[in-house]
């Protein structure tokens, strides 16, 4: 049996995108993980959520984290640079992007990646007020204006 | 804002993104929807995701003389390190009737709860949520108190218990727990330390990792922190102080970033005052310390036994807070001040407030506060009570 890192499998985004990728990449999504398990894998695995703009991320992302994987959980510089690399590597994205990198990372279960993207997100809205995060999640405000003063108010923390 | 056409389903959201923000910025993100605000106030599940997602917050709270705490923001960067004493944060006391806040004469942090006390009430209290329990029975001026909770391994749920012991260390009054969950006191009755040791009298204390850490001292005065552990009710062992004294002329502790111990030390009033830190502490481990800072400090300066600190270990810096009072008319003026002292021993004096005409009035104290959604668990077989 060839080894995880000669191994190739061909990943093929809904919009009909197709990525040749080492077994060791591929099995840093969950899901494609299992489908090789399942020894379903013969032709090109078809990611029917995924496109292919946001798939190509996604395996750049997962090629950096097979390459680059610190020694060990003592590798405080490996940790580092990698953690680097990631920030940098959110930086090209508009929240468009993140989002759906999130829903595809979900999708694919690739824990790592879930991980960057919300935390990216969650730093993006944390110094956002209450009107602009309901109109990035499409929430619903369900208060009156007097109840949501009051809550408002009862809540107004006094570091800000 | 640009609209964004991708809309996450609701389960992400709350749980990947939201259980990432920090606890402050939730508080004010409360008035977004009902469903959010219950999420942030009393959701059990979301607030242990919470505390296992986010990045802890690292506050300053101080108690002011006054009787209120206040968050303090402490600009430590640049050449000139600034104070700022904020609005006080509101806990009303539910005996009065015109709303009127509770006077709190000490506070005591554990994992985003204050534990606040008066003369003859205890409650604790999370400032983010606004959840409180007010403690019954068992205030008493003869009793010290603690608040440390015990962790199941497996499911990682942290049971939050109350020590009251004998604040002279005499051991006169029988240490007791009190237990959230079934509301109650019980009297201990073993011994809650080693053979020989006591706790030393009025002893400054903090709370880490749920572990009580005290002051204690043996037959032959040998003093070192005394761990309580609150799962067994009992000393888990002692940490030696860095070095040995029979009688320090100052002995205060403080937490680092929730993971390692400071003592600030200081054997007679020539000498210097120290500032030492331990490594991570971990149970596993052995605990080492390393001295930070070695300072001398004018003895006008009047930083006391009880006078508390805060160090910032990258900085060098120290921080204390201690009420100043006139040498000349110890009657009449007074000043709650902050000090800050880096390496160069350059003390930046910092006047916090504080009735000038009277020394009555709360002793100051400033402590590190690291908010949560920490939720008290319900008493058993008390659907909903008062306060909670």
């Amino acid at each position: 049996m060839a080894s995880s890192s000669t191994n190739k499998f061909v990943l093929k985004s809904n919009d009909d995108v197709s990525f040749e990728v080492t077994e060791a990449v591929a099995r840093e999504f969950q899901v494609i993980a299992h489908i090789i398990d399942d020894d379903c894998a013969k032709k090109a695995i078809p990611l029917s959520n995924v496109t292919g703009e946001i798939l190509s991320k996604m395996i750049e992302y997962g090629k950096k984290h097979i390459e680059e994987a610190p020694v060990d959980e003592e590798d405080e510089e490996g940790k580092k640079k990698l953690q680097i690399w990631d920030e940098e590597f959110m930086k090209q994205f508009n929240m468009e992007i993140v989002f759906q990198l999130i829903l595809a990372s979900n999708y694919l279960n690739n824990k790592g990646l879930l991980d960057l993207t919300c935390c990216t997100v969650a730093d993006h809205i944390k110094d956002m007020t209450p009107d602009e995060v309901r109109t990035l999640f499409n929430v619903k405000n369900d208060y009156t204006t007097e109840e949501e003063e009051e809550i408002r108010k009862e809540n107004s923390w006094a570091f800000e | 804002m640009t609209t964004i056409r991708t809309q996450l389903p609701r389960d992400l959201v709350e749980e990947e993104i939201l259980s990432r923000i920090p606890a402050t910025s939730l508080k004010r993100l409360r008035s977004t929807c009902k469903r959010w605000n219950r999420l942030f106030k009393r959701d059990l599940r979301f607030a242990r995701n919470h505390s296992d997602k986010s990045l802890k917050e690292f506050l300053v709270l101080i108690l002011t003389h006054q009787f209120r705490i206040c968050p303090m923001k402490l600009n430590l960067h640049g050449v000139t390190p600034s104070v700022e004493v904020k609005g006080e944060l509101s806990l009303t006391d539910p005996h009065s009737n015109n709303s009127d806040q509770f006077d709190i004469c000490e506070v005591f942090h554990c994992d985003g709860f204050l534990l606040c006390t008066d003369m003859s009430r205890l409650v604790v209290w999370n400032p983010i949520t606004g959840q409180t329990r007010w403690i019954k029975g068992c205030r008493n001026e003869n009793y010290s108190y603690v608040l440390g909770y015990c962790q199941d391994k497996e499911s990682c749920v942290k049971r939050y218990k109350l020590l009251s012991y004998d604040c002279d260390g005499n051991n006169k009054y029988k240490p007791q727990i009190y237990d959230f969950s079934s509301d109650s006191w019980r009297i201990l009755d073993h011994d809650i330390i080693d053979p020989g040791w006591r706790i030393t009298p009025f002893s400054l204390k903090v709370s880490l990792k749920g572990n009580a850490y005290l002051f204690a001292k043996n037959e032959k005065n040998c003093i070192s922190l005394l761990r309580f552990d609150f799962a067994t009710e009992k000393s888990s062992g002692h940490v030696p102080l860095p070095y040995q004294c029979s009688r320090f002329q100052t002995l205060n502790i403080s937490v680092v970033r929730e993971e390692k111990i400071s003592v600030l030390l200081q054997r007679n009033r020539t000498s210097k005052t120290e500032v030492w830190v331990t490594n991570k502490i971990d149970e596993t481990k052995e605990v080492l310390w390393s001295k930070v800072l070695a300072l001398d400090l004018s003895f006008d300066l009047q930083i006391s036994r009880e006078g508390r600190f805060l160090i910032d270990e990258e900085k060098k810096v120290v921080v204390c807070c201690e009420r100043w009072i006139d040498p000349e008319d110890n009657d009449t003026v007074s000043k709650d001040m902050v000090y800050i002292v880096g390496e160069d021993n350059n003390v930046i004096q910092v006047d916090v407030g504080g009735d000038s005409s009277t020394i009555y009035g709360c002793w100051p104290l400033i402590l590190n506060y690291v908010p949560s959604l920490v939720q008290i668990e319900r008493a058993r077989g008390n659907k909903r009570r008062r306060g909670d």
